[in-house]
C-alpha cells in the first residue's frame, strides 16, 4: 500500500542553529515496544498481519488466487502455522525486510496490503520467540525469531538444508489459554479476505469452514449487511470500523448509525492506524470517506431503481424498495437525489400490502391469510407461529406460499428449510380454497402481481444443518425408507432427529435365519416413544444375553409378517419374554423366592435405598435387621424381577403355579413398621426423628445410630418371642 | 541429528534434522525439552519428546489410544478435557493411576449424555482430580452448612447427600431441574446472598447426571456427593490426596491438604 506523504518541507528564515530528533538506542525497547503493544486484540493481529503477507506474497508471485494455507494450534501441537507459497525471502530480504521495524517493500504499490513494517513482528506481542522458514533459491531455511534482553528482537539461523519448495512458513507457540480463541478469532478476520485461507484444526481432522457477511442489498461499493453490527470500510482484504462521529457530514452520519454498510475502497484510499485496527481519521481519510459514500450511496439508490424497474414479479420489486427506500434515513437520503421506484412504470410507495378480510369474506370465500414468524428459542428448539394478519410486509428474501389443498403432509417440513435459513424473519401463507383466491386477487390487483409459492409443490429438501444441542440434521431421504437397523452406537446419546436412531438398511423378509424387529412410525417405537428414550430398556435386554441387532420395520412391513409369512421374524416384545423365561429356567430361586416392591416407590419408599446401607448397623436378630437384610437379598434381583413384573406372561405363570415368594419384603415392611411404630416419624431427609435441624449432627453414620438405639430400645422392651414369619403377621 | 534451538522465557524454538519445532512454556514437556537441549542431548533422544500424542499413549501404558487427532478409552472417545488432564498430570510428573481410576468411574457412568457433559464441565480450572478417581467440585451454602433451595439439606463436613438419579434429568438444555447441584469455583463463589459460604464436594464420575447449557457449563447435576472441606482458596493443584477418612475429619486437616 502506498503511503501518502501530505507533509511538505516547511519554509523557514533566520534559524540560528537546528537539532534532528533522534532515537537513543538505549531507548529503542521502548519504542519498539510500544509498536508491539499496540494491538488491542493481539491474536487478531497476529492472523491479520501474517495472512495479509502472505496474500500479497502470492500477489507478488502471480498466484493472487491460491489459498493460504494455516494450521490451527491444537493440544498434540500448539503452533499456529502459517504458510504461504509466494517466493520466500532471501537471506539479505530476511535481515533488510523481516528484521527491521519499519521496512517494507510494498510502498510502491497499491496491489499489496501490507505497508507498515510492523505486522511481520506481531507475533512478539503474543509470544517471546518464534520461527520463520523462508523456502527460497532452492534452500529451506529456519530462523528462530525471539526478545532478548535488548527487546528488540533478533533472528538466529537454526537451520539451512536443501529445499524444491518456494514460500514462507510461520510458526508461532500458542499458549494452552489462547488456543479456543485463535479459531474463533479467525473466523472473524478472514470474513473479508477475497481469497480465505484454508484453515485446518489438526485436533478434529476438519476444514474450518469460513463464513463471508450476508447482504440485504448490495450496491455495488456499498453493501447493506443483513445483520446488525458495525458499519465498516474493506479495504485490502481487512475490515476497518466506520466510525459514524467522525464523518463531517450529518446526514452521513446518520445513515451509518442507523444501518449495517459495508464500504469497499480501493487499497491506499484511506489512512489506517500502525495497529491495522482502525482508520487514521485524518483530514484526507475524512474526505476520501466523505466522497466515497456519497458516490456509493447515488450508486446504491441508482441500481435499486433499475432492479425495481427490472424486476419479473412485485415481490422481488417489493424487497428491494425496502431494504433501501423504505429504509430510516437511508430511504429520504435516496429520494432527495431525486430517484424514483417505479415498477411496471407506477411508483411505489410502501412494501407492505393490504389483505384485511372480514370474517364473512373468510367464511364465504374460504381463504386466510397467515403470518409465519419465528417467536423465540425455547428448550425444544426453535418456536415458530402461524397468525392471521391483514398486511404481507414484504422484505428481503420474504416468501408468499399458497395452500389451494385441504391439508399439505407435513407443512413445516416442507418450509423448514426456509425457517432454518440465517436471518429469516417472517414468510406467509396465504390458504385458499374453491375461489378464495380468485376473489383475494380481484379485491387486491397488486396481490395479481405477486408469484406465490404453492406448498404442495416445496419438495422435502435437505434440511440445513442446526445446532440444537451441536446435533446436525443431516439428509431425510430416510422418510422414504421402510426397514432399518437401530444405530446402537446412538443409544443413549441426544437427536432431536428420531430418523438419527436408525440406520438404513436392506432385509430380505425370506431369509430364514430371521430377526428382531420394532414396529416404528416416524421414527417413534410403536409411533409413541423416541428411541432415545429406549437407553434402560435397551441394556435391560444386553443384560439378559440379547445381543442381536434391532430392525426398526415401518407398519406396512409389520403387517406383512403379522400375516404369518414371515414366522421367523418376532418382535423385540416377544424376544424379551423368551430372554426372561429362559433367565428364569435357569435361576428360578431367584425370581420364585422372592417379592420386592422397587418398582412402586413412593416417597417413603424411596427412602429403602437409605435403609438397605450398609452404614445403617442394626441389633442382630431383630425384626428390623432381618426386614433390612431381606432387602438386600432381594435387590440382587431387582432387575430380573422388576423386568417380569412387566410381563403378563411371567405374572400368569407364577399365578397358575401359585407359586409363593419365599421372602416377601412387603409382609416384612407390615411386620417393620408394625413393632416400631416411630418409625414412620423418622425423617430420612435429615436423618433425625424430628424436622428440627437444630438436633441433627454432621454425620449421617451418627444420626443413624438414633434410629438403631431406637429399634434396640423397642427390642430390649419387647423381646421377640418367635421369629416372625409370615403367617403370624397376617 | 544436528540440533539448534533458542530458548526463551516462555517458549522455545529449535531444529532437530530437518524438524522445527515451536512450543509454549505451557508444553507438557517443556522442562524436560528445555534440560535436554541444554545438556546436549541427541536429537534422537530429544525428537520424541516434541510428539505429545505418542507421550500421552506412552504415559498412559497405552490405555488411551489418538486415532485421527480423536483420543479413546476403553475404545470410547474421551473429551478434549481429559487429555488436558492427561497433559496436566505428565507436565507435574504425577501418576497415572488416578486418571485410570477416573476414567474407569466415568466409564461406570451409565449414560452416554452424562459422560460427555462431564466432560466440558472439566474444562474449567481449579476442579482437580482424587487419587481414588474422583474430582473435587464447589457448592455455595448457608452459613449454617444449609442447602439454599431447602434450607433442609445438611451440607456439613463429612456428610454424604443423595437422591435417585432417575428423579434427575440429563437434559443439558434444562438450566433448572431437580437435582444435587455442585458448581465450577466461579459459579459456587457467586451463587447465594450474604448469609453463604462455600465447600468443597468430592464427586464421583459415575454420579453425575448432566451439565446445564446455562451458566456456561459451570453447573453440575450430580445424584451423590460428599462434601469434604470448607473453601479456603482456589485448588491449583491437578491431584489432591483423598478424604477418605471421615471421622478422623477436622477444620484443620481440611486445610493442610490445600
Amino acid at each position: 500500500m502506498v503511503i501518502t506523504q501530505d507533509r511538505p518541507s516547511p519554509a523557514s528564515t533566520g534559524v540560528k542553529s537546528e537539532v534532528g530528533f533522534t532515537i537513543d538506542p538505549r531507548n529503542l525497547a521502548h519504542v519498539v515496544g510500544l509498536l508491539r503493544d499496540a494491538y488491542s486484540d493481539p491474536i487478531a493481529a497476529v492472523l491479520r498481519e501474517y495472512s495479509v503477507n502472505a496474500y500479497d506474497a502470492h500477489v507478488e508471485a502471480g498466484i493472487p488466487d491460491r489459498q493460504v494455507h494455516i494450521t490451527l494450534p491444537g493440544r498434540f501441537d500448539p503452533t499456529l502455522k502459517i504458510r504461504d507459497f509466494g517466493r520466500g525471502l532471501s537471506e539479505d530480504q530476511i535481515e533488510s525486510l523481516f528484521c527491521s521495524y519499519g521496512a517494507s517493500s510494498k510502498r510502491q504499490s497499491n496491489d499489496y496490503t501490507g505497508c507498515l513494517g510492523i505486522g511481520c513482528k506481531s507475533a512478539f506481542a503474543i509470544t517471546d520467540s518464534f520461527s520463520v522458514t523462508t523456502y527460497h533459491g532452492g534452500r529451506a531455511r529456519t530462523y528462530s525469531c525471539y526478545l532478548d534482553e535488548s527487546e528488540v528482537g533478533k533472528a538466529a539461523l537454526l537451520s539451512d538444508v536443501a529445499s524444491k519448495e518456494t514460500g514462507l512458513l510461520i510458526s508461532i507457540p500458542i499458549k494452552k489459554d489462547q488456543m479456543s480463541e485463535v479459531e474463533s478469532t479467525a473466523v472473524k478476520v478472514f470474513r473479508f479476505f477475497k481469497v480465505q485461507p484454508h484453515i485446518e484444526n489438526p485436533s478434529t481432522k476438519t476444514t474450518i469452514e469460513l463464513s463471508r457477511p450476508q447482504y440485504d442489498y448490495d450496491g455495488g461499493d456499498i453493501k447493506i449487511a443483513k445483520e446488525a453490527g458495525d458499519s465498516m470500510v474493506i479495504m485490502g482484504n481487512i475490515g476497518y470500523p466506520l466510525e459514524a462521529s467522525q464523518l463531517p457530514s450529518d446526514k452521513l452520519r446518520e445513515i451509518i448509525d442507523h444501518h449495517t454498510i459495508h464500504l469497499h475502497m480501493p487499497i491506499g484510499a484511506v489512512d489506517i492506524a500502525p495497529s491495522r485496527e482502525d482508520l487514521k481519521y485524518n483530514p484526507r481519510t475524512k474526505a476520501a470517506l466523505v466522497a466515497a459514500l456519497s458516490k456509493g450511496f447515488v450508486e446504491v439508490g441508482q441500481k435499486a431503481v433499475m432492479d425495481i424497474a427490472g424486476s419479473t414479479n412485485l415481490l422481488n420489486a417489493l424487497s428491494v424498495y425496502e431494504v433501501v427506500f423504505n429504509a430510516y434515513h437511508l430511504g429520504p437520503y435516496i429520494r432527495k437525489l431525486g430517484l424514483t421506484p417505479k415498477y411496471k412504470g407506477k411508483e411505489l410507495k410502501s412494501s407492505s400490502l393490504s389483505v384485511s378480510l372480514s370474517e364473512e369474506e373468510i367464511a364465504k370465500h374460504r381463504v386466510t391469510v397467515r403470518k409465519l414468524s419465528k417467536l423465540r428459542y425455547n428448550r425444544r428448539g426453535r418456536n415458530y407461529e402461524l397468525t392471521a394478519t391483514d398486511s404481507i410486509d414484504v422484505r428481503s428474501g420474504t416468501v408468499v406460499y399458497l395452500d389451494t389443498k385441504s391439508s399439505v403432509h407435513d407443512f413445516f417440513g416442507r418450509v423448514r428449510t426456509l425457517l432454518e435459513t440465517p436471518g429469516f424473519e417472517v414468510a406467509y401463507v396465504v390458504k385458499a380454497r374453491g375461489n378464495g383466491l380468485d376473489f383475494l386477487r380481484k379485491k387486491y390487483p397488486l396481490l395479481q402481481e405477486i408469484q406465490f409459492t404453492p406448498i404442495e409443490d416445496v419438495a422435502f429438501t435437505e434440511a440445513p444443518k442446526t445446532t440444537v444441542n451441536g446435533v446436525s440434521a443431516g439428509p431425510i431421504a430416510k422418510h422414504d425408507e421402510e426397514v432399518f437397523t437401530l444405530d446402537t452406537a446412538m443409544i443413549g446419546r441426544y437427536s432431536n432427529k428420531q430418523s438419527d436412531y436408525w440406520k438404513s438398511a436392506k432385509v430380505n423378509l425370506s431369509n430364514p435365519n430371521g430377526g428382531v424387529y420394532l414396529e416404528i412410525d416416524r421414527f417413534l417405537i410403536n409411533g409413541v416413544t423416541s428411541p432415545r428414550n429406549f437407553e434402560e430398556t435397551y441394556n435391560s435386554f444386553c443384560k439378559l444375553g440379547f445381543d442381536e441387532k434391532v430392525y426398526g420395520f415401518k407398519p406396512s412391513v409389520v403387517e406383512e409378517i403379522k400375516k404369518g409369512n414371515h414366522p421367523q421374524w418376532v418382535s423385540l416384545h416377544d424376544k424379551r419374554i423368551e430372554l426372561l423365561n429362559a433367565k428364569i429356567a435357569r435361576d428360578p430361586d431367584a425370581f420364585w423366592n422372592y417379592y420386592f416392591f422397587f418398582e412402586h416407590k413412593s416417597d417413603q419408599e424411596d427412602h429403602i435405598e437409605s435403609f438397605m446401607s450398609e452404614e445403617l448397623v442394626l441389633p442382630a436378630g431383630s425384626v428390623a435387621a432381618q426386614y433390612q437384610q431381606a432387602l438386600r437379598d432381594c435387590s440382587k434381583h431387582t432387575d430380573l424381577m422388576s423386568r417380569c413384573r412387566y410381563e403378563v406372561h411371567c405374572h400368569a405363570e407364577s399365578m397358575a403355579k401359585d407359586i409363593k415368594p419365599k421372602i416377601d419384603c412387603d409382609l416384612l415392611q407390615q411386620a417393620y413398621n408394625a413393632r416400631y411404630p416411630m418409625n414412620i416419624h423418622w425423617d430420612w431427609d435429615n436423618d433425625s426423628f424430628l424436622k428440627d435441624n437444630t438436633t441433627i449432627k454432621a454425620r449421617r453414620q451418627r444420626n443413624h445410630k438414633h434410629l438403631s438405639d431406637y429399634i434396640r430400645l423397642v427390642d430390649e422392651c419387647k423381646p421377640i418371642k418367635t421369629t416372625i414369619n409370615q403367617k403370624e403377621v397376617k | 541429528m544436528e540440533v539448534a534451538s533458542i530458548i526463551n522465557r516462555d517458549s522455545l524454538s529449535a531444529t532437530i534434522g530437518t524438524e522445527s519445532f515451536n512450543i509454549p512454556s505451557s508444553h507438557p514437556k517443556f522442562e524436560d525439552i528445555r534440560r535436554a537441549l541444554l545438556d546436549g542431548t541427541p536429537g534422537e533422544e530429544i525428537l520424541p519428546m516434541f510428539q505429545t500424542a505418542k507421550a500421552v499413549v506412552d504415559y498412559t501404558d497405552g490405555a488411551i489410544e489418538i486415532r485421527g487427532g480423536k483420543v479413546f478409552f476403553a475404545n470410547e472417545e474421551v473429551g478434549g478435557s481429559v487429555v488436558d488432564r492427561i497433559l496436566e498430570f505428565m507436565s507435574e510428573k504425577l501418576p497415572n493411576k488416578p486418571l485410570f481410576r477416573f476414567l474407569e468411574r466415568v466409564m461406570r457412568n451409565p449414560s452416554m449424555r452424562s459422560r460427555e457433559q462431564l466432560y466440558d464441565f472439566l474444562e474449567h480450572k481449579n476442579l482437580p482430580l482424587t487419587t481414588d478417581g474422583k474430582f473435587l467440585a464447589y457448592k455455595s451454602v448457608s452459613n449454617g452448612y444449609m442447602d439454599h433451595h431447602t434450607g433442609k439439606i445438611s451440607n456439613k463436613i463429612g456428610s454424604v447427600i443423595a437422591m435417585p438419579r432417575h428423579r434427575i434429568s440429563d437434559d443439558p438444555s434444562l438450566g433448572c431441574h431437580t437435582g444435587l447441584h455442585v458448581g465450577a469455583l466461579q459459579y459456587a463463589a457467586d451463587f447465594g446472598g450474604s448469609d453463604r459460604k462455600v465447600v468443597i464436594c468430592e464427586i464421583d464420575p459415575e454420579h453425575v447426571v448432566s451439565v446445564p447449557l446455562d451458566c456456561e457449563c459451570q453447573k453440575m447435576r450430580v445424584c451423590q456427593y460428599r462434601v469434604v472441606a470448607d473453601y479456603t482458596g482456589p485448588i491449583e493443584r491437578s491431584l489432591v490426596d483423598d478424604y477418605d477418612d471421615e471421622e478422623s475429619y477436622d477444620e484443620d486437616e481440611v486445610t493442610s491438604t490445600q
